[in-house]
C-alpha cells in the first residue's frame, strides 16, 4: 500500500482527535473501478477508510465552497491552488480550514482507460509498482500507470501543493516544492491550437461541443464554478438557449472556458466527469496559458498575487485592441 | 409463444430483411458501445454488458421542437404542430433493463389521460429485440428492483445468446412480423433448459439489495430522516445521472423567439438542478442537494410505485458509473432500508 495513505490515516485522527477540525475530507474507495469517492471522516474510528492512489483525481475543494463546517482536508497540488483562488474570492473562512498537502503521484484518466481496454466493460482496476493493471471484458491489460494519467497531470506545473498547513511527505528531505511555471510550459505539448489551422480548430472544437448533453457535470464538479445563479441557468435574459444543440453547447462551452479564464487550475475534473467524454478543458488550456504569458500569473500558485483578470496594472500589455 | 433457434450465421439474413424498410440500430462499438444503424450484422458489436447511453432519446428526445410559431403569418397557420417523422425501426441487442424502461417510460408518455404523440409516433414504429445478459457487469443491480437478466418485460423478440445461436422467443406480433419469411426450427426441450438454467444462474449470482421493494411507503414515514442529509453530502447536483438514466423522464419547455417567429422546445430537464423548483416568484422549495436527492429517490422508489405500481428504476446501474463524486444508488438503498428497519438480512 501507498506509504502515504498511513501518514493520510495518522493525520486525519490526529486533526480529529486533537480537535483541530470539525470533520476530514479525503478519499475512500469508490463504487466503481478508476474513481475513488470523496469521504468525510467524523471520528477517529473511520480513518481508515481513507485511502491514497492514482484513483484519487476528484478536485475535492468544490465541497469547500462557503463552508460553514471547520474541515481538514487532503489537497493534492491542483486541490490546494483551487483552494487559493476560493480564499481570494472570498469564498472560504481561512481559519476554518487546515489544508493537509498530499504529494500526488497523477491521476487516472478513465477515459483513457476505457479507450485502451476497447469499450471492454472495466471490472476492476488495480496498481502493480509502477503499473496499471485493469481486468475488462474478462481479460487482463497491463500497461505503465503514466500513459493512463491525465493529461491535466502530465502537464501539472506542481503536483505537491506548494500552499499548505501540513505536508505530507512521500520522501523525508525533500526539499520544498514550488510552482514552476516553466515546468508546466516545458510538459504542456506545444498547443494544438498554435499548430493547426483555424478551420480544423473549429472542426475539432465543434465536433466536442456537439456531444454535450448539458447535463452540467463539468460545471458541478468544478470548485471554481459556484455563482449562485450560472449565467447558463438564467432566464431573464436569457444568455445561452439550454438546449444540447451545437450553437448553445458551443455557447456554453465558450462562456465558460472565458469565466474560467486566470481561475482555472487544470486539474481536469471537468474532463473526467464528463459522462460523454467532451474534451472540456481543451479550451481552457488555451486560456490558462495566455494568462501565464500575458501577465506571468499561475493560477492558484501564490495568495499573494492578485488576479490578472480582476485587477488593473498600467504596465498591461496592450497590444490587442489598437495598434498604438 | 413459440420458442424458436436462430443459428447465429442467420442473423445477418434477418438483418438484410429488415433493412429493406426498416432503420435497424444496434450496439456498434466505436469510442463506446452505443446504438447506431447498421445494415449488416457483423457490423454489430457481439461482446458488451450495455450501451453507454440509454435508448430514451429515440422516444423521448434530448431537445425536440414541438411547435412553430409565427405571428406573421395567415391566423389558421400561426401555430403549427412540428411533424414527427417516424420511420419504422428495429432496435435490436437492447438488453432487458432497458427494454424495461420503455414500459415504464410508456406509463408517462402513454397514460390513460393523455398520449404524447411525438413518444407514441417513435414508439408504436419501433419493434424491439432484447438480448438477454450472460454477464453482470459490477454495477447491474436489476434483480433487487424487479428485473433480471431473462425480463422480457417490453420485448417483441427475446434473445438468448447460446454460442453459435440464439434461442429466439416470438413474444408479440410485430416479433412475429419480424421473423416472417425465415423458417426457423421450434427449440428443443433440452435447449431451452440448458439456457433457461443458465441465465437463471447469472441472476442467482447477483447481489440483492434487500427490501428495495417494500420501500416505497416506508420512504414517506422517513421522510425526515437524518440519513437524507448522510447521502447527499457527496451530491454535487448536476444531471449525470439523470441524463444517463433509463426511467428519468422530466423535461421543461422553453420558446424560443426571433422576432414573431419562433418554436417551443422540449428539453430534458433534471430534478437534481438547483432551478428545477424555481418558481416565477423566485421561491424555491428545493434549495438544499439533500431535498433533490431525496426528491429523486423518492419519485423512483416511492411517488411512482405509489402511482404504478412498479419501481421506477430498471438497476442498470449507469448512475454509479456516470457520477463523478462517487455516489451509489446501491449504497443510498441500503442505508435508506436500514433507516426505515427494511433491512432483513
Amino acid at each position: 500500500m501507498n506509504p502515504l495513505v498511513a501518514q493520510i490515516r495518522e493525520t486525519a485522527r490526529r486533526l480529529l482527535d486533537e480537535g483541530r477540525v470539525d470533520v476530514v475530507l479525503g478519499f475512500e474507495a469508490g463504487p466503481v473501478a478508476l474513481r475513488n469517492a470523496p469521504c468525510f471522516v467524523r471520528g477517529a474510528a473511520e480513518v481508515d477508510r481513507l485511502t491514497w492512489d492514482h484513483f484519487c483525481g476528484l478536485n475535492l475543494a468544490v465541497f469547500l465552497n462557503l463552508s460553514s463546517r471547520r474541515i481538514g482536508v487532503f489537497a493534492k497540488g491542483c486541490d490546494s491552488r483551487a483552494i487559493v483562488n476560493l480564499l481570494k474570492e472570498r469564498r472560504l473562512v481561512r481559519e476554518n480550514v487546515v489544508i493537509v498537502g498530499v504529494p500526488c503521484p497523477g491521476m487516472a484518466d478513465r477515459g483513457k482507460v476505457e479507450r485502451w481496454v476497447d469499450a471492454a466493460e472495466v471490472e476492476s482496476a488495480r496498481l502493480k509498482g509502477d503499473k496499471i493493471v485493469v481486468v475488462a471484458g474478462g481479460k487482463t491489460f497491463e500497461a505503465p500507470i503514466e500513459e493512463m494519467l491525465r493529461d491535466a497531470c502530465r502537464e501539472c506545473a506542481a503536483p505537491t501543493p506548494t500552499y499548505y498547513d501540513l505536508l505530507l511527505d512521500a520522501e523525508p528531505g525533500r526539499p520544498p516544492a514550488t510552482v514552476d511555471a516553466a515546468l508546466h510550459a516545458r510538459n504542456e505539448p506545444l498547443h494544438e491550437s498554435l499548430t493547426t489551422d483555424r478551420a480544423e480548430r473549429w472542426r475539432r472544437f465543434e465536433a466536442e461541443a456537439a456531444k454535450c448533453l448539458r447535463c452540467y457535470a463539468c460545471r458541478n464538479v468544478c470548485p471554481l464554478c459556484y455563482c449562485r445563479e450560472c449565467r447558463a441557468d438564467q432566464s431573464d435574459p436569457r444568455w445561452i438557449g439550454t438546449s444540447p444543440n451545437p450553437s448553445d453547447n458551443q455557447l456554453y462551452l465558450l462562456m465558460r472556458a472565458l469565466h474560467s479564464a486566470g481561475r482555472c487550475v487544470e486539474c481536469g475534473g471537468c474532463v473526467e466527469a464528463c459522462p460523454v467524454g467532451v474534451d472540456v478543458r481543451h479550451l481552457f488550456k488555451r486560456l490558462e496559458r495566455e494568462v501565464r504569458e500575458r501577465f506571468g500569473y499561475v493560477s492558484g500558485a501564490d495568495p499573494n498575487q492578485k488576479p490578472p483578470l480582476a485587477t488593473f496594472d498600467q504596465a498591461d500589455p496592450e497590444d490587442f485592441i489598437t495598434d498604438v | 409463444m413459440r420458442r424458436v433457434i436462430l443459428a447465429k450465421q442467420k442473423l445477418n439474413d434477418l438483418i438484410r430483411q429488415w433493412v429493406v424498410e426498416r432503420t435497424v440500430l444496434a450496439p456498434v462499438k466505436q469510442t463506446t458501445v452505443d446504438f447506431e444503424p447498421v445494415s449488416a450484422a457483423n457490423e454489430i458489436c457481439s461482446d458488451y454488458r450495455n450501451t453507454r447511453l440509454p435508448l430514451k432519446r429515440l422516444f423521448f428526445q434530448p431537445s425536440e421542437a414541438l411547435l412553430r410559431f409565427d405571428f406573421k403569418a395567415a391566423p389558421e397557420q400561426r401555430v403549427t404542430e412540428a411533424p414527427v417523422e417516424a420511420r419504422p425501426t428495429v432496435v435490436f441487442g437492447i438488453r432487458p433493463c432497458d427494454a424495461r424502461s420503455l414500459v415504464l417510460l410508456d406509463r408517462v408518455f402513454l397514460g390513460q389521460d393523455y398520449r404524447d404523440p411525438y413518444y407514441a409516433s417513435r414508439r408504436d414504429a419501433t419493434a424491439i429485440v432484447v438480448l438477454g445478459c450472460s454477464r453482470a457487469a459490477p454495477t447491474c443491480f436489476c434483480t433487487s428492483v424487479g428485473g433480471g437478466p431473462a425480463d422480457r418485460a417490453g420485448a417483441d423478440l427475446f434473445l438468448l445468446d447460446r454460442g453459435d445461436i440464439f434461442v429466439v422467443d416470438v413474444i408479440t406480433e410485430r416479433g412475429e412480423a419480424l421473423m416472417a419469411g425465415l423458417a426457423l426450427p421450434e427449440a428443443d426441450a433440452e435447449t431451452l433448459d440448458r439456457a433457461d438454467r443458465a441465465v437463471a444462474d447469472v441472476a442467482a449470482a447477483m447481489t440483492v439489495i434487500a427490501g428495495v421493494e417494500q420501500l416505497g411507503p416506508a420512504l414517506k414515514a422517513a421522510f425526515d430522516d437524518p440519513r437524507w442529509q448522510e447521502i447527499s453530502e457527496r451530491c454535487l447536483a448536476c444531471a449525470a445521472c439523470s441524463f444517463l438514466c433509463p426511467t428519468c423522464h422530466c423535461f421543461d419547455v422553453q420558446d424560443e423567439v426571433l422576432d414573431q417567429k419562433g418554436r417551443r422546445i422540449r428539453n430534458w430537464d433534471s430534478c437534481m438542478f438547483a432551478t428545477f423548483t424555481l418558481h416565477a416568484s423566485g421561491h424555491n422549495p428545493r434549495t438544499e442537494t439533500m431535498q433533490r436527492v431525496r426528491q429523486r429517490v423518492m419519485h423512483k422508489f416511492s411517488y411512482y410505485p405509489e402511482n404504478f405500481g412498479v419501481i421506477a428504476c430498471v438497476g442498470c446501474g449507469r448512475c454509479i458509473r456516470a457520477c463523478p463524486a462517487g455516489n451509489d444508488m446501491r449504497q443510498w438503498l441500503r442505508t435508506l432500508a436500514e433507516a426505515c428497519g427494511k433491512e432483513s438480512r
